[in-house]
């Protein structure tokens, strides 16, 4: 195929993403004087995992002994312990002496009472507020962020997907990049990158993911060179919505809400409760208990993971659902009546707590000049608040690097390899191919069925193999309904089948590496938390043509008192 | 049937046919009107705008002079319905803003008290006479008429709006015989409340609902509101002229169409005062079946 | 049509390829509570086609799934997928392919508005002195997620014009957003100049924006009308109309139209439609004096004062 010379532009930064970390990034680098060039494959502000954020925790750091406290807290029922707590320490500060004065300033309403006083649960340690009503919070912070962004001209591509990160001797060289709208490939040269793709990632038939997140950073990082961490330390929801399909993002909160210490109950089909908020009183991470103890009704033959057992909120006053609430109306409009009625549920993917290895005090990845912030870095985020010091700790760094070094020259052949690479998916189906939408949705239920909540090792070997069979017999004879450049998805979603095995696949090379049960992550043959072996990042590394692991100590701030703990019972 | 009358400054002015042909209708039907004196302009879409407490005063007060004589209000306005009626419901909360209202009303020395019900000629027509009683009385059929009901926007939309009215509108369109066309989308407005200050947009936006109308053969449009008709009658040679396209379809008040059909003659309902004329719909009148 | 499955047809048009837009009809598994967005996803897994339609979250944060369904602007995740539904996209903004349209124009009218909050007093420290009442008026749009579902169907943007100076009407979507900051108690922008920009005075108030908004925002009486008053303020210009409204209402009780017509137009405006004017005359439409009493004149300048106006 003809193709021409990509067109090729320069600038100090790059940052890919437009979420919290991303946005905050972009903004620090223009406000300190550098270019920078802000890349997003969604809208920014309006995809990803930041518009989700449902809760804020408006955390005092003041008090040591306080602040000592929600550290221990969120190490052991945030992480299981595989958190830096410094990190925790450094972002709750940032949080609270930068991130809601700078957003309060910008407009964000902290819901208020009559009288002024900040709406929380009714566990005022728990430090849950809303912006302003529960469910929408994330929304508003990005809308307000946005309008800052585009009023400071920050240099913006939206619908341009980055498909690679250009490398040249260990160091970052620049991005290539695909405009979606117009179907070009082009290219930018940088002294260094942000990548802020966020934790959320489609790869599973229910998701939390926004569309568009499929794993690019992850995979892009990956190609690059650069170390992965802790993949296998993915979350779940347990209680999304089972119906409408493109609804299973809509959460039935296991935390508390607005005003009360009341959060939803959940319920097996034979209409037993299994879960509720007050079961287990020490726990100060609800989430983890309403899976192990979903498990004991899928046992029990009283839920499946995606169907037969429902959550209520029946027992909470309806004026707090219809004044505190986003979600109220989700029931109302599919005529259900919360204030009677359970809602089908089932679990959702969430987001992962790993993601590309990187230092949480600068934000540097194993490659030069390429940092990660947010979600898509390995220090387990789960916090809208916390990526906004992560935007700008990466960008302070990156800023300094960029004016530290020269822009480096492009590998050019590097560049010309992804640019045949990201044309050869512009390729039309051969006879019983599939659209890139259709291989994509049975990678995700491979994930599904075998690398679910309940993990073993041979349900993940099989999982590889019916990867490998994509790979393999799929993706050759997967083609596009149509080449025409004229915002065509299908190029897009080809570019993503491929990101996403890659990503899965290490994700379960990963988890089968970790031979004990943790947070969120449960392997049914190694059905206890082992201290004594696995207070440890799992590290995946590009060794030729294959992975080599390493496992590196947690931090070592907090620790749990017993070596060995059953997964089922223990309360982290 | 006795009812407290709220014309509305236009059919007390540039519309008054719809005065005229509201008087001769309720003569004939037997509904008593008694007209609310001095009540005042209901506000339009203007005085909530720069001050909503004086809008609903303004709107509080005629429903007290309603009121005290303890009667309905029946209005042929879809305006003066929309803000009356929000009104008539803002005054049956109990809340902060409502008791607010009440001391500033007697300060200005109005003492409200009952809300009464408020009603369009429409709805009373068929909610008190009823359209098969309607269809009894008929001396004359306009059977084959083509008409397109126009209802205004704030008779179906917003917080003054009447669940049903553009049902109400196309049944007592289809008593007289006449055939109803369904040629109104839900974005057609006449752009009356626009007329002053841009005019142009007005006109090509009534023109997307007269295009439509020409399209389908309509003979005539029927309005529930003298600010439609305004748009859609005194300004159609406008609105031919900015658009560069003929129309010249008649626009006939709901009250005249269904005076004619109960035997009025055209002159009493004040058809001559059209800008557009009427002679093709008054050609079109035959004995009733 | 099988029990089990839904039929619906969707636009197609690539304007690169295509010469015209056509129109797929498909027929796809019938899920429980459907949406449309759900029927989307399915004609491109089980009929395979190459459907181009933007959505990220599917539960109402995004805003970037808006479609027309039968005529109707809607929310493709918000609505429920009924059998037979014709699919479009939505109006007022130009296709870029199948259910995509470019919202360049109404995002960039709204950043040109400044919707950020502008503080004169500087910012104090977290959290600030607000109680839940101070934020009322914005209260109600908060949840505007810039959809852009009002602005496709407004007939005042359909039917806008750029002319002389004058841009077209911005639409309610741009001044729902707005609203939100000038309504705000510590927004302290002089926005009256901005909104005449925005050519707020062409709104008809029809409501058409509050009847399709996905969010029940009441988009006309919380944000375009308070919009209009402040714009109404200002010394001189086109978006004056309101006040003169009520100025003559005050005068005259009934509006007398004749005098509302001169002050709005001005003389040129006014002897422009002599025409129309003169016709009016001539079949009685209008009278030129007003006619009300002085007792009903006094009545209703003492509301005036007790309204505070």
């Amino acid at each position: 195929m003809q193709r021409a010379s990509p067109r090729v532009v320069s600038t100090d930064v790059v940052v890919i993403g437009g979420g919290c970390a991303g946005v905050y990034a972009a903004l620090k680098v223009q406000a300190e004087g550098l270019a920078v060039l802000q890349i997003v494959k969604g809208f920014a502000g309006r995809s990803g995992a930041s518009i989700f954020a449902g809760n804020l925790q408006l955390q005092s750091t003041k008090d040591p002994a306080e602040e000592e406290r929600f550290m221990a807290i969120r190490a052991r029922y945030g992480s299981s312990y595989l958190n830096d707590p410094d990190y925790i320490r450094r972002a709750c500060r940032f949080t609270e002496d930068v991130f809601f004065p700078e957003m309060e300033q910008r407009g964000l309403y902290l819901r208020r009472h009559e009288d002024g006083q900040l709406v929380t649960s009714h566990d005022r340690k728990a430090g849950n507020v809303w912006a302003p009503n529960q469910g929408f919070s994330g929304t508003m912070i990005m809308e307000l962020l946005r309008k800052d962004l585009l009023a400071h001209r920050v240099p913006l591509l939206q619908e341009t997907m980055v498909t690679s990160l250009i490398v040249r001797d260990g160091a970052v060289a620049g991005v290539t990049a695909l405009d979606i709208v117009r179907g070009e490939f082009f290219v930018v040269r940088a002294k260094a990158v942000i990548v802020a793709t966020g934790p959320g990632n489609y790869l599973a038939t229910r998701s939390t993911a926004t569309r568009e997140q499929c794993g690019n950073g992850f995979a892009m990082a990956w190609r690059a060179g650069a170390d992965l961490q802790d993949l296998e330390m993915q979350w779940f929801h347990a209680s999304d919505i089972a119906a409408p399909k493109s609804w299973m993002r809509l959460h039935l909160y296991p935390n508390p809400m607005p005003v009360t210490d009341k959060a939803v109950q959940l319920y097996g089909s034979d209409g037993g409760m299994f879960f509720h908020l007050g079961m287990n009183p020490k726990v100060k991470q609800p989430y983890y208990l309403q899976l192990r103890y979903l498990y004991n009704e899928v046992k029990k033959g009283s839920a499946s993971w995606v169907g037969g057992f429902s959550g209520s909120y029946t027992h909470i006053e309806p004026e707090i659902m219809e004044n505190y609430s986003y979600q109220a109306q989700f029931f109302k409009h599919l005529g259900i009546d919360i204030t009677k009625d359970r809602v089908a549920c089932g679990i959702t993917w969430h987001m992962t707590f790993g993601g590309i290895r990187t230092d949480n005090r600068t934000m540097a990845t194993t490659i030069d000049g390429l940092y990660a912030a947010g979600g898509c870095g390995s220090h387990g985020v789960g916090s809208i608040t916390y990526v906004s010091y992560d935007g700008t700790v990466a960008a302070t760094q990156a800023c300094e690097r960029a004016r530290r070094i020269d822009l480096p020259p492009l590998p050019v052949d590097r560049v010309e390899d992804e640019h045949v690479r990201v044309h050869d998916r512009l390729v039309p189906r051969k006879e019983r191919g599939l659209l890139p939408a259709q291989v994509k949705k049975r990678v995700r239920a491979i994930m599904s069925d075998k690398m679910g909540y309940v993990k073993s090792g041979p349900r993940m070997a099989s999982a590889l193999d019916d990867l490998a069979d994509v790979r393999e017999r799929l993706l050759p004879a997967m083609g596009v309904g149509s080449t025409s450049r004229n915002w065509n998805y299908d190029w897009v979603e080809a570019l993503d089948a491929e990101d996403m095995i890659d990503v899965c696949e290490l994700t379960i090379r990963m988890s089968m590496q970790r031979k004990e049960s943790r947070g969120y992550f449960f392997r049914e043959d190694y059905p206890y938390i082992d201290n004594k072996r696995w207070l440890k990042h799992t590290v995946a590394r590009r060794s030729g043509d294959g992975v080599a692991f390493e496992f590196t100590e947690a931090a070592p701030i907090f620790r749990p008192e017993n070596e060995i703990d059953d997964f089922l019972t223990a309360d982290y | 049937m006795k009812f407290a009358y709220y014309p509305g400054c236009t059919s007390k002015g540039s519309t008054r046919e719809a005065d005229v042909a509201t008087k001769w209708l309720a003569g004939k039907l037997g509904i008593d009107l008694v007209e609310l004196v001095d009540a005042g302009c209901c506000g339009s879409c203007e005085v909530k705008a720069i001050n909503p407490t004086l809008h609903f005063m303004l709107n509080a007060r005629i429903l007290t002079m309603a009121a005290e004589q303890h009667l309905q209000i029946l209005t042929i306005c879809d305006t003066c319905q929309a803000n009356l009626l929000h009104t008539s419901r803002r005054m049956q909360e109990e809340n902060d803003a409502k008791r607010s209202l009440l001391e500033r009303l007697k300060a200005a020395g109005v003492t409200y008290g009952a809300t009464p019900r408020v009603r369009h000629l429409s709805s009373v027509l068929v909610d008190e006479i009823g359209v098969d009683a309607l269809r009894g009385r008929l001396l004359r059929s306009l059977a084959g008429l083509r008409v397109a009901p126009f209802a205004c926007c704030h008779s179906f939309r917003g917080p003054g709006a009447t669940a049903g009215s553009r049902d109400v509108l196309e049944a007592l369109v289809a008593l007289s015989g006449a055939t109803p066309l369904p040629v109104r989308v839900d974005s057609d407005c006449c752009g009356f409340h626009i007329l002053m200050v841009n005019e142009g947009l007005a006109m090509r936006t009534s023109a997307k609902f007269l295009a439509r109308c020409a399209e389908a053969g309509a003979e005539c449009i029927v309005t529930t509101s003298p600010l439609c008709h305004t748009a859609l009658d005194i300004y159609q040679r406008r609105t031919e002229q900015v658009t560069g396209r003929t129309f010249g379809i008649p626009v006939l008040h709901l009250e005249q169409l269904l005076s004619l059909a109960l035997g009025a003659a055209p002159g009493e309902v004040g058809l001559d005062r059209h800008m557009v004329s009427t002679d093709a719909v008054v050609r079109h009148l035959q004995v009733a079946a | 049509m099988e029990a089990g499955t839904l039929s619906a047809t969707i636009f197609r048009f690539d304007p690169s390829v295509d010469d015209a837009p056509r129109y797929d009809a498909i027929e796809v598994t019938r899920e429980p509570m459907m949406r449309v967005l759900d029927v989307l996803d399915a004609a491109v897994d089980e009929c395979g086609l190459s459907i181009g339609y933007r959505y990220f979250c599917g539960v109402k944060r995004c805003g970037m799934c808006g479609v027309n369904v039968n005529g109707k602007p809607v929310l493709a995740c918000w609505e429920a997928a009924t059998p037979g539904m014709v699919i479009e996209p939505l109006g007022n903004m130009p296709v870029i392919r199948d259910l995509i349209v470019d919202r360049g124009a109404f995002e960039r009218a709204t950043i040109e508005l400044e919707p950020r909050l502008v503080r004169r007093k500087p910012y104090a420290s977290f959290p600030e002195r607000y109680t839940h009442g101070d934020v009322a008026p914005t209260f109600p749009l908060m949840n505007c997620i810039e959809c852009y579902v009002c602005s496709s169907t407004c007939p005042a943007v359909a039917g806008g014009v750029e002319s002389e100076g004058r841009r077209a009407f911005v639409g309610p979507g741009t001044l729902v957003q707005v609203a939100k900051v000038a309504l705000h108690p510590k927004d302290e922008l002089d926005r009256r100049e901005m909104l005449e920009d925005a050519s707020i005075e062409d709104c008809m108030s029809c409501f058409r924006c509050e009847q399709v908004c996905p969010v029940g925002i009441p988009i006309v009486s919380a944000a375009i009308m308070p919009l209009r008053g402040l714009a109404a303020s200002a010394p001189r210009g086109r978006a004056r109309f309101p006040q003169t409204f009520a100025d003559n209402v005050r005068s005259h009780v009934d509006v007398h139209s004749a005098s509302l017509f001169i002050r709005a137009k001005g003389w040129r405006g006014a002897l422009a439609s002599l025409p129309l004017v003169l016709r009016m005359l001539v079949r009685g439409k209008t009278r030129i004096f007003g006619r009300a009493g002085t007792e009903a004149k006094r009545r209703v300048d003492a509301l005036f004062r007790a309204a505070g106006s």
